[in-house]
């Protein structure tokens, strides 16, 4: 593994239903700090599976995960590296409705030893880059589609994540806004230094990818 | 805190029936303890109102309607040095005059004896009692009858002692509810109706200074299936009578309890359901399993005693309004704060042991339920 793999993922296999179905097939894979690298695939290629490996929500069946040089061997490690290591930014931005946008923000920190300040700081600073200072103390329930999901992209970032998972993260937003949302994450993963991962069905948003893979039946072919 | 509440607000009504569902056993705990103890205060008081140092009695009475104090020992005991005098009581119930089904108690005084004084200050009416042919009436047992000031009540269906009807000559309102349903007749009558001429069940003794222990001694070798009680041990004997009470009281706590639990269990279980990709997502960024537990005991935690706070409100509104039902005081509740103490934990127990299930079973949701979205 190189120095600079922030994801290392090792004869990765995935299965369910007793082995009957074979999401992710002895897959191999390097991601290096602040690359970028876009899959794309039809539905039931596995690409979620593989996002859900990569962000340590999920074990493989076989072989061996690795994020920033730390082996995935237990719930324990798992959760950690999700607590410290990697942000995501879901398709339906899975934010908490009852909160607002600075408490949804922080809320990656709430188990982190962070004082209250400091969280009303990262939490307004990302928000304000995100162009959401005005909307900071509104519940998210009122803000629109492309607010939200950057809501949902402040709090990806605001633990400094080495590697940041998205899942179709425009895949609810209309071309502009998809377009505006995709343009605050390069820019901000790069104040970061995060690399991305990025699953998607839109070619379009695959654009600027250092490396561009195809996934088909639980395989990884890179295109580009 | 901000996230816990916020999660109970966003569901009123739920959060609302699972509130009323704590606050409905904790408010029956509440009325049902507060008017045990208000039955237990009003032996008591019977007894400290009595003015009696020792009271005398069978010592092997179950219960008082069954001691039975002879007139040689009441003799001997009035001999007793430091014994500054007595009152002799008993007691039989009889038929509702003025309706077929019902008793009322008869309590047989003597005019000339200490213990009658009390009735003094408790007179609404009339006189107290000086010959055999009069009665005093409670002012439940009044009213229910509907007898008043003059009138003549058959008490016995037949003659007893060579009296007939007896006369209405006062009426009393007791600061005891339990006399208040009743009638006071001369002690003899009652001798006489029970076929035990010669017996009382309750002696009251009024001692010298100081004398108490000593006379209490003195009664209980000389008659050894006596036994002379100080009014607070009297009060613990019988009140431990009422244990019964207590009983009903654990089978309705523990009732409520299950009640109440299974109510919490099923609202947060809805909760848990509908918020499984929240709490995917939550586990997703970082949280621990036991953060996420917390945030659901939380919630239980805090419904539960919002339902206690309110229990305990309405608890004491509807013991004062059950008591509204019953007139003439007859039902009294005393309120103390080991009574609110063990309402309010109540609820709590309920929110937490309610909660504990559906925190554990949110924890059991994994971080991958954030991506699902059928």
């Amino acid at each position: 593994m190189s120095d600079a793999a922030v994801a290392r993922l090792s004869g990765v296999s995935k299965t369910f239903e007793h082995g009957r179905i074979v999401a992710v097939d002895s897959l191999d894979l390097e991601v290096v700090a602040g690359e970028f690298i876009a899959v794309t695939g039809p539905s039931g290629s596995g690409k979620s599976t593989l996002l859900n490996l990569m962000g340590a929500m999920d074990r493989p069946t076989k072989g061996e995960v690795s994020i920033d040089g730390e082996l995935l061997a237990n719930a324990a490690i798992m959760e950690r590296v999700r607590s410290r290591k990697i942000g995501f930014v879901f398709q339906m931005h899975n934010l908490i409705p009852v909160l607002t946008a600075k408490q949804n923000v922080v809320v990656p920190l709430w188990p982190h030893r962070v004082s209250k300040a400091e969280r009303r700081e990262r939490a307004t600073d990302l928000l304000t880059r995100v162009g959401l200072a005005d909307r900071i103390d509104t519940n998210v329930k009122v803000l629109s589609g492309g607010e939200r999901q950057r809501v949902a992209l402040a709090r990806a970032l605001v633990t400094n994540p080495r590697l940041l998972l998205a899942d179709e993260p425009t895949g609810n937003l209309d071309t502009t806004t998809g377009f505006e949302v995709m343009e605050l994450m390069h820019a901000m993963r790069r104040q970061v230094g995060s690399a991305l991962v990025l699953v998607t069905h839109d070619e379009s948003i695959c654009q600027g990818a250092d490396r561009r893979f195809q996934m088909r039946d639980g395989r990884l072919e890179q295109t580009a | 805190m901000a996230y816990i509440w916020r999660n109970l607000m966003q569901r009123k009504v739920r959060s609302s029936l699972c509130l009323l569902g704590v606050a409905v056993p904790v408010a029956m705990i509440v009325a049902l303890i507060s008017i045990s103890e208000g039955m237990r205060r009003s032996l008591n008081n019977y007894m400290e109102t009595s003015g009696a140092s020792l009271v005398v009695f069978s010592k092997d009475a179950a219960d008082l309607a069954f001691s039975r104090v002879k007139q040689e020992q009441v003799d001997a005991i009035v001999d007793i040095d430091g014994v500054e005098s007595i009152s002799r009581s008993n007691f039989m119930p009889v038929m509702n005059p003025r309706a077929s089904i019902g008793t009322i108690p008869l309590f047989g005084r003597f005019p000339e004896e200490r213990i009658m004084q009390k009735y003094e200050s408790a007179l609404t009416g009339g006189r107290l009692l000086r010959a055999k042919n009069e009665v005093l009436l409670g002012s439940f047992a009044a009213k229910q009858c509907g007898y008043k000031l003059g009138d003549s009540i058959e008490l016995f269906g037949a003659p007893v002692a060579g009296i007939e009807k007896f006369e209405v000559v006062g009426t009393f309102q007791s600061a005891i509810p339990w006399e208040n349903l009743g009638m006071i007749v001369h002690g003899d009558v009652i001798r006489i109706a029970i076929g035990k001429e010669s017996s009382y069940s309750l002696i009251f003794l009024y001692t010298d200074a100081g004398a108490t222990d000593r006379v209490k001694n003195a009664v209980e070798s000389r008659f050894p299936k006596l036994i002379a009680m100080r009014s607070g041990e009297f009060t613990d004997r019988f009140a431990a009578q009422m244990d019964f009470m207590d009983d009903f009281i654990m089978i309705v706590t523990i009732i409520a309890l299950v009640v109440g639990v299974l109510g919490v269990v099923n609202t947060m279980m809805m909760s848990v359901g509908e918020r499984r990709r929240e709490i995917g997502t939550l586990r997703a960024v970082g949280w621990s399993k036991a953060r996420v537990l917390g945030i659901v005991v939380g919630e239980g935690l805090l419904i539960s005693m919002l339902g206690g706070g309110m229990g305990l409100l309405i608890g004491v509104a509807g013991t004062e309004a059950l008591l509204g039902w019953f007139p003439d005081g007859l039902l009294i509740a005393t309120y103390l704060p080991s009574t609110f103490t063990k309402g309010f934990s109540v609820g709590v127990v309920t929110g937490l042991i309610g909660a504990f299930y559906p925190g554990w079973r949110a924890c059991q949701v994994q971080p991958v339920e954030a991506m699902r979205y059928e």
